[in-house]
């Protein structure tokens, strides 16, 4: 079997681990580091599930073999609202924009890096932005009004 | 996945070297947006995966000597947010746009969207339509520059040799004095989001007296085995008035130009079909002003 030494910060801790070199960065989240929050979907990038933020961008970890993080830092869901919830996820919950929540970790990941990048984005750019995370509950109404919502609140 | 040893070299002189000793048993990872799923599914089986996504020099879009040259590691993203390519290659931001989705075009690179050389590249068409090429280097350090179109030889093939990477991607610069420049892009997919082409055009062309057209260029995407540039449409509207009659004239000469498959997304007569029509909505814009 074909290892590798990384060394990656995640959620800002710095971990220091031997990965097999063809392992996905998703199964070393899951399976080693035990953060089940990032979920495997299709396992081809077509539905958004697995999405983590690799120095603050937003990525598939599908895609992702875990020996190109060596040396960078991801955020996964649990990185978020720590102590008390983030903005986004209380937008979330108080629109009902969670329904089996198998999507959520990677839309809630998504629309931050959005509202990172633009803090005034009209629905259109919301829909446009959230294009890769795919939910199939359909809940699209309420997690693009609560993306909306949240922004509308912290730009006041 | 099979498995295979890892290095990423911090140099392209390692990355020449390394891929020069393996002999074609070494595959490279710029983003991975399709080195991974091709691993996954076994359609490739590397000795080594070579990361070259480190390799620092390689990621710019920068305006030199009249031309836009735009570093082979750049991403989808970074072709979306410039500035330089909403002034100048405003089809290329354009289709960049369309590309996948935000999460893949954070990691997917404008030199593995053309390695990759899928017949429904989406990057290729608008820079077939721009006149760029791509330059190389091979571990003898010999460089040569290759027109986009004449990069892929089949589906996923490329004229690249075992020892050989792209380094820059560089085309002329649109803006003229002596003309005025009209583009173009259209993409049709099966949705709007995550779609690969069923059929995608762009067009540059050069334009005297509002209509004349001096010069042009057209470049089609998924209708044959490659992207392609139309040279019959380009043959019916050089030197000609842009017209609503020269535009249907054109739009029938398209035929001649593409080769269609039918496959999972579309049927070959619907390519056809599509291909006149994505044409004279591209056509039109640019007789609306592009």
């Amino acid at each position: 079997m074909k290892k590798a030494e990384i060394e990656f910060i995640v959620n800002g801790k710095k971990r220091r681990l031997s990965v097999k070199t063809n392992e996905l960065l998703i199964n070393v989240l899951r399976n080693d580091l035990n953060l089940t929050g990032t979920k495997y979907g299709c396992g081809i990038g077509e539905c958004g599930a697995c999405t983590v933020l690799l120095e603050g961008k937003p990525i598939l970890s599908c895609l992702t073999l875990a020996v190109e993080v060596n040396n960078k830092s991801i955020t996964t869901i649990e990185g978020i609202g720590e102590e008390k919830l983030d903005p986004l996820q209380e937008a979330f919950l108080k629109n009902g924009a969670v329904q089996c929540g198998f999507c959520t970790p990677g839309m809630i990941l998504t629309a931050k890096s959005l509202l990172k990048e633009n803090s005034h984005p009209t629905e259109d750019e919301i829909r446009d932005y959230l294009r890769g995370n795919l939910c199939r509950c359909t809940g699209y109404t309420q997690i693009v009004k609560a993306v909306k919502e949240c922004a509308d609140k912290q730009n006041k | 996945m099979v498995e295979f040893d890892y290095i990423a070299p911090e140099t392209m002189d390692e990355v020449l070297e390394i891929i020069s000793r393996l002999e074609g048993k070494a595959s490279l990872l710029a983003g991975g947006t399709n080195l991974i799923p091709n691993l996954r599914n076994n359609k490739i089986k590397p000795e080594l995966v070579v990361d070259i996504s480190g390799l620092s020099d390689f990621s710019y879009i920068r305006e030199d000597e009249e031309k836009i040259k735009i570093g082979v590691l750049t991403s989808i993203t970074e072709l979306t947010t410039s500035e330089l390519l909403m002034k100048q290659a405003k089809i290329l931001k354009e289709a960049s746009g369309q590309f996948a989705n935000p999460l893949v075009r954070n990691k997917a690179t404008i030199g593995g969207n053309l390695a990759d050389a899928s017949p429904a590249a989406d990057t290729a068409v608008p820079l077939i339509a721009l006149g760029a090429k791509v330059k190389t280097i091979d571990s003898a350090y010999e460089m040569r520059e290759i027109r986009i179109e004449e990069l892929f030889s089949a589906p996923n093939q490329t004229l690249l040799k075992e020892d050989e990477v792209i380094t820059e991607i560089e085309f002329p610069l649109l803006a003229s004095d002596t003309g005025n420049i009209k583009s173009a892009y259209e993409k049709l997919g099966l949705r709007n989001a995550m779609a690969i082409s069923v059929v995608s055009v762009a067009i540059v062309a050069k334009l005297r007296d509002e209509r004349y057209i001096d010069e042009v260029k057209v470049a089609l995407g998924a209708v044959a085995p490659k992207p392609i540039r139309a040279q019959k449409v380009e043959n019916v509207l050089k030197g000609e008035t842009l017209s609503q009659s020269l535009i249907e004239k054109s739009a029938e000469a398209v035929s001649d130009d593409i080769n269609p498959i039918s496959d999972i997304r579309a049927s070959a007569d619907y390519r056809r079909m599509m291909s006149k029509v994505l044409l004279k909505r591209a056509l039109n814009k640019i007789d609306r002003g592009g």
